[in-house]
């Protein structure tokens, strides 16, 4: 959970920095305002245990800060630095799963199996 | 077998709480009542019945975005359009019992659909605005906060009525009537 509370700060400061931080380059700032929002929303999302899961689709969005300054050629010094540094983070941060203690009858990956938790639970119900 | 609706278990089987208490689904309701409420205050600016609008911290930021041609591109107002979209959460969060999750699957399912993708819909249209109008807008921003903040709690009582209808298919038992809650087949299937 703290990684990703952690998460939820840096996707605001990737939100915030081109602003903050006075990006020169107009690409480095749209791709900013654009990722920074995505990465929040997931992070924010995956606080519960129920949807932990989606914090880990900031790995995309960190493994895409971490090339988007060479794909969009940043000309933009401070921009790259910060978006390569932020994304490095997001991406470890992001494999961080973290303690879940409640039993969500198998969760979502449950939909796809033959037969998961709460098939079984069920069955011994009925 | 359950042979009446007030006989189902309110736990769905392998959970280890309800996701369709009250004391889960209330805390969701009345975000989306205040989420409605800031969109409608927005959206009475947008159609001029008043003539200025609340920001604390980007100058004419509000004004720029609520004005902007992207935000007019429909019939009605985009902040209109997000108070509607807030309506319907509070609705869809508000009916039904605690056993909503087997006895109405169609209910919650439309609350996930309105709070959790279209949710992520509107978070974007509200902040993609910095990229095309170089502005910011203080309660926009407070209603993405609203509409992020309202996903994750929303979203177990949606799997948990995924996992019924998953029951359901797997038994041969009709999942169009389970799914619209028909009493014979939501009390078929544990």
């Amino acid at each position: 959970m703290w990684a990703q509370i952690i998460n939820v700060i840096l996707g605001l400061w990737i939100m915030a920095s081109p602003d903050l931080l006075g990006f020169a380059d107009p690409t480095a700032a749209d791709n900013n305002h654009i990722v920074g929002p995505l990465i929040v929303t997931f992070a924010f999302t995956a606080l519960w245990e129920a949807t932990r899961s989606v914090g880990k689709w900031n790995l995309a969005l960190g493994a895409w800060l971490l090339i988007a300054p060479w794909i969009l050629s940043f000309e933009d010094r401070s921009a790259l630095i910060n978006d390569m540094v932020i994304g490095a983070i997001v991406v470890a941060l992001s494999f961080i799963k973290g303690k879940i203690t409640q039993h969500f009858g198998g969760g979502w990956s449950a939909l796809f199996k033959n037969n998961p938790e709460h098939v079984e639970k069920a069955r011994e119900l009925s | 077998m359950a042979e009446s609706k007030e006989q189902i278990p309110p736990i769905p089987p392998g959970w280890d709480y309800n996701p369709a208490a009250w004391s889960q689904r209330i805390p969701i309701v009345v975000l989306a009542i205040i989420g409605m409420f800031i969109a409608l205050y927005l959206g009475l600016y947008q159609l001029d019945i008043i003539s200025s609008v609340w920001e604390p911290f980007f100058g004419d930021g509000s004004i720029t975005i609520l004005n902007s041609k992207v935000s007019h591109v429909l019939p009605i107002p985009d902040a209109i359009l997000g108070a509607i979209g807030y309506f319907i959460d509070a609705l869809t969060g508000i009916i039904g019992g605690t056993r909503r999750w087997r006895t109405m699957p169609w209910i919650t399912i439309v609350f996930g659909f309105a709070v959790g993708p279209l949710g992520v819909v509107s978070i974007m249209l509200v902040v993609f605005q910095p990229v095309l109008f170089d502005a910011w807008c203080t309660l926009c921003l407070a209603s993405a906060v609203i509409s992020v903040a309202m996903i994750g709690p929303a979203m177990d009582e949606v799997l948990a009525s995924l996992q019924y209808m998953q029951r359901v298919k797997r038994s041969g038992q009709s999942t169009w009537k389970a799914f619209w809650g028909i009493k014979e087949e939501v009390l078929k299937v544990a």
